[in-house]
């Protein structure tokens, strides 16, 4: 009131100059110029870590990023519109999104079949350097016959393996996994029958994986069984949600080399030549007492675990002679 | 004289202003704007009556209050500039009113479409905050190295979230801009702009117009470089290729250290991020922090 009174009072340029400093005195009240010391609003994440803005992140479709609780349009779910909005992969073609209606989905928001989402950000490959990613997407259909089956079979078949001998699979929900959480779900019991042939016909080197709030590394595999010619299966799930799901047997399964499910983390995958690569978990924190939650795992952390591994390239196991024993533990 | 200038300026010769300008930090990056639903159309008259009267008072003393909070709390870093293949200017203040609030923000980055032996592209995205653009007198621009690119129609995407009479959401404008011809493995500098529309639009610039888009800069951002990604089959000389795996980050503690142990693991290439980025569950402003 007191403004109104004081500008009205002024004529011309001067109360423009005065509405001119409110309006800047707004802003700089809404803006602290240090985020980090002056926590008035939170700062985002890509802003405050300068990797984002010179490193190109490369993203798969998980069920968090459907964003379907509530989006309900005339009982149907419109899905994956920040996910298509805020990023831009190497399409194959612009997205296909419709409504999904609500009978995909469990009452908790989170999918229990296939969703009407293809191409866009959804799946698609690039290529770097020596390496030829493929990335699926868990949600959309990969059954025989779909169009993002089609899709993979042709690209696979179209890897040129002497420019590019290392093959990288990246999708949200693993094929194996040694966890209790999402165990029995279809997107990993049907990926398993589905796409792991595919994987293991045209020798993929590593199947990456989430979901899974904690970490895994199997041996070189194929259906069930350690083979030295059939692809690492990695979870690395623990980047920061949670860090607690429990095992879903006491004693590991013969294919599976590390598993852990207390620590936080990221894995780099380092690739020196044609046959030889690293693979090495980096550990980046712990549970805090009680943040663990109903399954706080804290007591079971293995501080002396350490996953750091040389592979080599399974296209050249057989004609290398080498066998699994090649590999050099630290 | 002013050609002059502006070739001593470009190199960074004979300027003490310029080297002063690489002492001084980077001000703190913007925020999350705070929304107001129900006054938004009047919040945005507000500020674009600011963008039209571009220096006030206010911004002045604004401007050296955030010189003294920038250089007491941000560590310069002595490297900064040294590696970069094609050198660019850095600004010579920190931002300050208009150039702080339509700052780009989210700049990250992705791999084209286009990858064969001569030629690779990379995507850079920004979004800039909706109370900055007005369509028909703003653009999005990317300016790599000496070349500017701005965004095409169908580079620039926005979304409408509202569920319901009590809760809206309006996202920011996503701008994605495909840098095609890029030669592979070659370190270039970008920076995001936000420009004033100029008729006819140019596609590239030449050295001398560098005036010209200075005048049409309403805001930018820091200054950051990326290495093209190598063609099929080209390794990198005498060096290895790096992945870094994610996954399930959301915007946690833990997510935030686990980010910053990746600041600071050197020599990554790429970044594979598999799935459940942020989430938000529909909680849009939860996005908009990540």
């Amino acid at each position: 009131m007191q403004t109104i009174i004081t500008t009205s009072g002024m004529s011309g340029e001067y109360s423009y100059l005065m509405i001119d400093i409110l309006i800047d005195a707004y802003i700089f009240s809404h803006l602290p110029f240090n985020c980090n010391k002056f926590c008035l609003c939170r700062m985002d994440m890509m802003s405050a870590h300068d990797f984002f803005s010179s490193t190109p992140v490369q993203i798969a479709l998980g069920n968090h990023d459907l964003d379907t609780v509530h989006q309900v349009i005339d009982g149907s779910l419109e899905i994956g519109l920040a996910y298509e909005s805020r990023f831009r992969m190497a399409q194959i073609q612009p997205p296909v999104r419709e409504l999904a209606s609500l009978n995909l989905f469990r009452r908790n928001g989170q999918p229990n079949d296939f969703l009407p989402y293809e191409f866009g950000n959804a799946y698609y490959s690039f290529t770097f350097g020596p390496s030829k990613h493929f990335v699926l997407s868990s949600y959309s259909s990969f059954r025989e016959g779909s169009l993002q089956y089609e899709w993979l079979l042709s690209e696979l078949q179209s890897v040129d393996r002497s420019a590019t001998p290392w093959l990288i699979v990246m999708l949200h929900c693993p094929l194996y996994t040694t966890f209790q959480t999402h165990h029995k779900e279809m997107f990993t019991t049907e990926a398993q029958a589905i796409l792991e042939p595919l994987f293991v016909e045209y020798t993929v080197n590593f199947v990456v994986a989430g979901h899974i709030h904690a970490y895994m590394r199997t041996h070189p595999m194929a259906f069930s069984r350690r083979d030295p010619r059939g692809p690492v299966h990695i979870i690395q799930g623990n980047g920061g949600r949670q860090a607690n799901d429990l095992y879903y047997s006491d004693a590991a399964e013969e294919w599976v080399d590390v598993r852990d499910h207390s620590m936080y983390g990221y894995g780099t995958l380092e690739l020196f030549n044609n046959t030889h690569a690293m693979w090495k978990w980096v550990k980046t924190g712990f549970n805090a007492e009680g943040e663990g939650g109903i399954h706080d795992q804290r007591f079971d952390a293995d501080l002396n675990l350490h996953d750091e591994i040389w592979i080599t390239n399974q296209l050249y196991v057989e004609e290398m002679g080498v066998n699994e024993n090649v590999e050099l533990d630290f | 004289m002013a050609a002059i200038q502006s070739w001593f300026s470009l190199y960074g010769i004979g300027s003490s202003q310029v080297t002063q300008a690489q002492k001084v930090p980077r001000s703190g990056p913007p925020c999350t704007r705070r929304r107001a639903n129900n006054h938004e159309t009047k919040h945005h008259n507000l500020i674009r009556t600011m963008i039209r009267r571009r220096t006030t008072l206010a911004s002045t003393l604004i401007q050296l209050a955030s010189c003294v909070v920038a250089s007491s709390h941000v560590a310069p870093s002595p490297n900064h500039n040294v590696q970069r293949e094609v050198v660019m200017q850095p600004e010579d203040r920190p931002p300050v009113g208009t150039a702080q609030l339509c700052r780009p923000r989210h700049v990250h980055l992705s791999i084209g479409r286009s990858q064969n032996t001569t030629h690779s592209s990379m995507t850079v995205s920004f979004s800039i905050s909706p109370a900055c653009i007005d369509e028909t007198s703003t653009v999005g621009a990317v300016r790599v190295g000496d070349v500017l690119i701005e965004g095409n129609p169908n580079d620039v995407i926005s979304y409408n979230a509202s569920r319901s009479d009590h809760n809206h959401y309006y996202s920011d404008l996503y701008y994605h801009i495909e840098i095609d011809d890029l030669q592979p493995g070659r370190k270039y500098s970008y920076q995001c702009l936000l420009l004033q529309k100029e008729e006819p639009s140019i596609q590239q610039y030449l050295r001398q117009d560098r005036e010209v888009l200075n005048e049409r800069i309403i805001s930018r951002s820091d200054i950051s470089t990326f290495h093209a990604p190598p063609a099929p089959g080209q390794w990198p000389q005498d060096r290895s290729i790096k992945f870094a795996v994610m996954g399930d980050l959301a915007t946690k503690p833990h997510s935030r250290e686990t980010i910053g142990h990746l600041d600071h693991d050197k020599g990554i290439d790429c970044i594979l991020l598999a799935g459940d980025i942020s989430y938000a569950n529909n909680h849009h402003h939860i996005w908009d922090e990540w």
